[in-house]
C-alpha cells in the first residue's frame, strides 16, 4: 500500500499532499504566528502584506513590456515567483531565511533591497537597506584598495569616509600585499572576503545577506559571524540566507520558511528549523519520481496561481481595513500617464520646432 | 513638467557621486596601459589629423573656411563632435549595462548618463584647448565672443542630459534602438559640420536645404563654439536656431524623463 502512494504522481491538489509533514499555513493567519509578536516593543522595520512577484514567461521583448503595461490583459504564461507573502520584521531582528533552490528567496531579498519592484502587495521600509552580495560591483581591472573606494562611494560614503575607514576595510579582508593588486588575479576566496569586507563596513540600518558566507574559508566563516554577532549587538536588522542550518541557528532569532513562493513558515528559528528538517526528511525518503512530479506539481501551482486567487486569500484576512485590501490587491501602478497639460506643452514643443526650422530655412534667421 | 524636474533634481543631489563615479571609471578603462588617460588626448588628435590631411591637404578645403584658417576651424568643430558623439553613444547603453549593479546601490540608475558624459569633459576640454592654440596660431584673435562658450557648454550638458536619458530609457526597452541610433550618428557626422562647411559645399542654389541641416543640434552646438572662439558670431544673430533647439530639447526632456520614471522600477525584470 505505502508502495502504490510513493508509486503514484501527484495532482496539484491531490489529497496525498496532506502526507506532507505540514501543510501550508493560511496566509491570514501567518501574521498571528509567535514569530511576529512584537514581545519587547521594538519599532517596526520591514512590513511586507501580500507581496507578489509575477514573471511573465513571454520570450520576446514587446510581450514583456505589454505585460508591464497593462498586467490584466497580458495572457500570456505567468510564473508567479511569490504568491502573495506578509510579515513583520522589527528593529533588532535577526531574521533567517530557508528553502530550497528555486523556492524564492532571492526574489524577496532582491524585492527588499529595491533591486527588483514587486508586482502588487504593499511592502514598507524603515530606514537603509543593504545588500551583501560578495560578487556584485567589483571590478576587475582595478585594485583591491580602489575597489573598496569605488564601492563605498557607490555606497553613498564621501570620500571623507572612505578615507577614514579604509585601512579597517583593507586589515579585515585580510589581504595583505595582494590588496593592491587588480581584483582580476583573486582567487574567489579572496574576492569573497574583499567583497564581505566593504559590505559589512557600510553602515545599513537593514542588511541583507545573500548566502555571502558560505564561500572562504572556515576561519573566515567565523570572523565574518563574529561581525555579524556585533552588528545583530548593536540592534540593527539582519536578513540572511544561507543553506548552512548551522549558521541560521547560531545566528538567528526568527526564520521564515519559503517554498515555492509561498511563506510556508515563520516564527522562532528553533520551531521552523526543525520543521525544516522534519520536511527535508520526508522529502529524501521519496521515491525519484515522486519527487519529481511533486515538485512539479507545486511549479503548476505556481503558473495557475491568479489575482483571484489572490484576492480571495486578501479577503480572508482579519487584520486589513477593506480599503487596504483593495489598495494591496491591486497591481502596482507604472508611473502615471502623461498628464494633459505635458501632452500639450510636448504638442507645442514640436509645433513650435516646426515652426523655427520652417522660418529659418525660408528666411535665414 | 514635474517628471523634468524629479529627474533633474537627482541629477543635482548625487553630482558628487557622478563625479566620483566619472574619475573611476576613466582610471579602470587605462588601468593596464602604460600611457593611461593619454590615449584620452592620442586618440582624438589622430583622428583629427586625418581628417586635416583628407579634407584640409588632401581635398583642398581651401585656405579658409568661414573667413578663418581651416585647420582651427576643424579641430574646434572636432572636438565638440567627439564630445557631443562619444557621450551620446556612452549614454545610451549606460542603463542598460549597469542596471543590475546599480539597482542595489544608494543612488538614482538615472545618473548613469549623466557619469558617461562627465567622463569626456576632461578630454573635450584638453582637445578644445589645443584646437583654441591652433586656431590662435593661425592667425585668429580671440574676442569677447569667447564668453558665449560658456552658454554653449552648458547647452551641450543639458543636451546630452535629455537626450541621454531618453536613449538610455529607450535602448533598454527596445535593444535595437542603440543599434539604430548608432547608424543615424555615422549619418548625422557629415551633417553636423564637424569636418565640412555643408552651406558652403552645397552652395547658393540649394541655400535651404543647407538651412535645413543646420537646424540639427549637434550643429547648433558645433557652430555655437566655434562662433565663441573663431569670433563669427553671436547667440543672439539666429533666433530660430535658438527656438528650434530649446524647443527639441524640451520635448526630448519631457518625454524622456517621464518614461524613465514610468519604467524605472522594472528595469532589471527588462535586461
Amino acid at each position: 500500500m505505502t508502495e502504490d502512494i510513493k508509486k503514484a504522481v501527484y495532482e496539484p491538489n491531490d489529497p496525498r499532499g496532506l502526507d506532507e509533514p505540514f501543510l501550508p499555513v493560511s496566509v491570514a493567519k501567518q501574521l498571528d504566528l509567535p514569530g511576529n509578536h512584537n514581545n519587547s516593543e521594538a519599532p517596526l522595520k520591514v512590513s511586507g502584506r501580500y507581496i507578489t512577484k509575477e514573471y511573465d514567461m513571454g520570450t520576446s521583448r514587446n510581450e514583456k513590456i505589454q505585460a508591464i503595461l497593462n498586467p490584466l490583459k497580458s495572457d500570456k504564461e505567468k510564473f508567479w515567483g511569490l504568491k502573495g507573502i506578509s510579515f513583520d520584521v522589527f528593529e533588532g531582528d535577526v531574521v533567517g531565511v530557508i528553502g530550497v533552490n528555486g523556492s524564492g528567496k532571492s526574489t524577496l531579498l532582491n524585492i527588499l533591497s529595491g533591486a527588483l519592484a514587486e508586482t502588487s502587495g504593499r511592502l514598507k521600509i524603515k530606514g537603509q537597506t543593504s545588500l551583501l552580495s560578495v560578487w556584485d560591483g567589483l571590478r576587475d581591472n582595478l585594485t583591491g584598495l580602489e575597489n573598496i573606494r569605488l564601492k563605498s562611494l557607490m555606497m553613498g560614503l564621501s570620500n571623507k569616509e572612505i578615507d577614514d575607514q579604509i585601512d579597517d576595510i583593507s586589515d579585515f579582508s585580510e589581504l595583505g600585499k595582494f590588496i593592491k593588486q587588480p581584483v582580476k588575479n583573486y582567487s574567489s576566496g579572496m574576492r569573497s572576503k574583499l567583497g564581505f569586507s566593504i559590505a559589512v563596513h557600510q553602515d545599513p540600518d537593514i542588511m541583507i545577506i545573500d548566502e555571502a558566507l558560505s564561500v572562504g574559508d572556515q576561519t573566515f566563516t567565523r570572523k565574518a559571524l563574529n561581525k555579524m554577532k556585533e552588528f545583530k549587538a548593536a540592534g540593527k536588522t539582519i536578513f540572511f540566507v544561507s543553506h548552512a542550518l548551522g549558521q541560521i541557528e547560531e545566528f538567528t532569532d526568527k526564520t521564515m520558511w519559503i517554498q515555492y513562493g509561498e511563506l510556508r513558515a515563520y516564527g522562532d528559528t528553533e520551531t521552523i528549523l526543525q520543521e525544516y528538517k522534519d520536511w527535508t526528511k520526508w522529502y529524501n525518503q521519496l521515491d525519484d519520481d515522486v519527487k519529481k512530479s511533486y515538485v512539479a506539481a507545486r511549479k503548476q501551482a505556481q503558473n495557475d496561481f491568479n489575482r483571484q486567487q489572490l484576492t480571495e486569500r486578501i479577503a480572508l484576512d482579519q487584520h486589513l481595513t477593506n480599503t487596504e485590501k483593495k489598495k494591496i490587491v491591486r497591481d502596482n501602478a507604472v508611473g502615471g500617464r502623461l498628464s494633459w497639460w505635458n501632452w500639450l506643452l510636448a504638442f507645442a514643443g514640436t509645433g513650435i520646432l516646426i515652426y523655427a526650422v520652417y522660418a529659418y530655412m525660408y528666411f535665414g534667421r | 513638467m514635474k517628471e523634468i524636474w524629479l529627474v533633474l533634481r537627482e541629477q543635482i543631489k548625487y553630482f558628487p557621486v557622478i563625479l566620483r563615479l566619472a574619475r573611476y571609471e576613466t582610471r579602470a578603462k587605462y588601468m593596464d596601459h602604460s600611457l593611461g588617460v593619454l590615449w584620452d588626448i592620442i586618440n582624438p588628435v589622430m583622428q583629427i589629423a586625418t581628417y586635416w590631411l583628407v579634407f584640409g591637404v588632401g581635398l583642398r578645403q581651401g585656405g579658409e573656411t568661414d573667413g578663418v584658417p581651416y585647420i582651427g576651424w576643424l579641430v574646434i568643430g572636432q572636438a565638440v563632435w567627439l564630445f557631443l558623439n562619444t557621450s551620446f553613444m556612452d549614454a545610451t547603453w549606460s542603463i542598460r549595462n549597469n542596471v543590475r549593479q546599480v539597482s542595489k546601490m544608494n543612488f538614482p540608475i538615472s545618473i548613469m548618463p549623466s557619469v558617461r558624459t562627465w567622463i569626456n569633459v576632461i578630454p573635450f576640454f584638453i582637445t578644445l584647448a589645443v584646437g583654441v592654440v591652433i586656431a590662435v596660431l593661425s592667425g585668429v584673435h580671440l574676442t569677447p565672443h569667447a564668453f558665449q562658450f560658456i552658454y554653449y557648454f552648458f547647452a551641450m550638458l543639458v543636451f546630452l542630459h535629455a537626450l541621454g536619458i531618453f536613449n538610455a530609457t529607450i535602448t533598454v526597452l527596445f535593444p535595437d534602438y542603440q543599434q539604430l541610433i548608432q547608424t543615424i550618428m555615422r549619418f548625422v557626422f557629415w551633417f553636423s559640420g564637424a569636418v565640412i562647411d555643408i552651406a558652403q559645399k552645397l552652395g547658393p542654389t540649394h541655400a535651404r536645404i543647407g538651412r535645413l541641416i543646420e537646424m540639427n543640434p549637434f550643429y547648433y552646438l558645433i557652430a555655437g563654439v566655434r562662433d565663441s572662439f573663431l569670433s563669427t558670431g553671436w547667440v543672439w544673430d539666429h533666433p530660430s536656431q535658438n527656438i528650434a533647439f530649446w524647443s527639441f530639447v524640451l520635448v526630448v526632456l519631457l518625454l524622456g524623463s517621464h518614461l524613465h520614471l514610468k519604467f524605472r522600477a522594472y528595469f532589471a525584470d527588462l535586461v
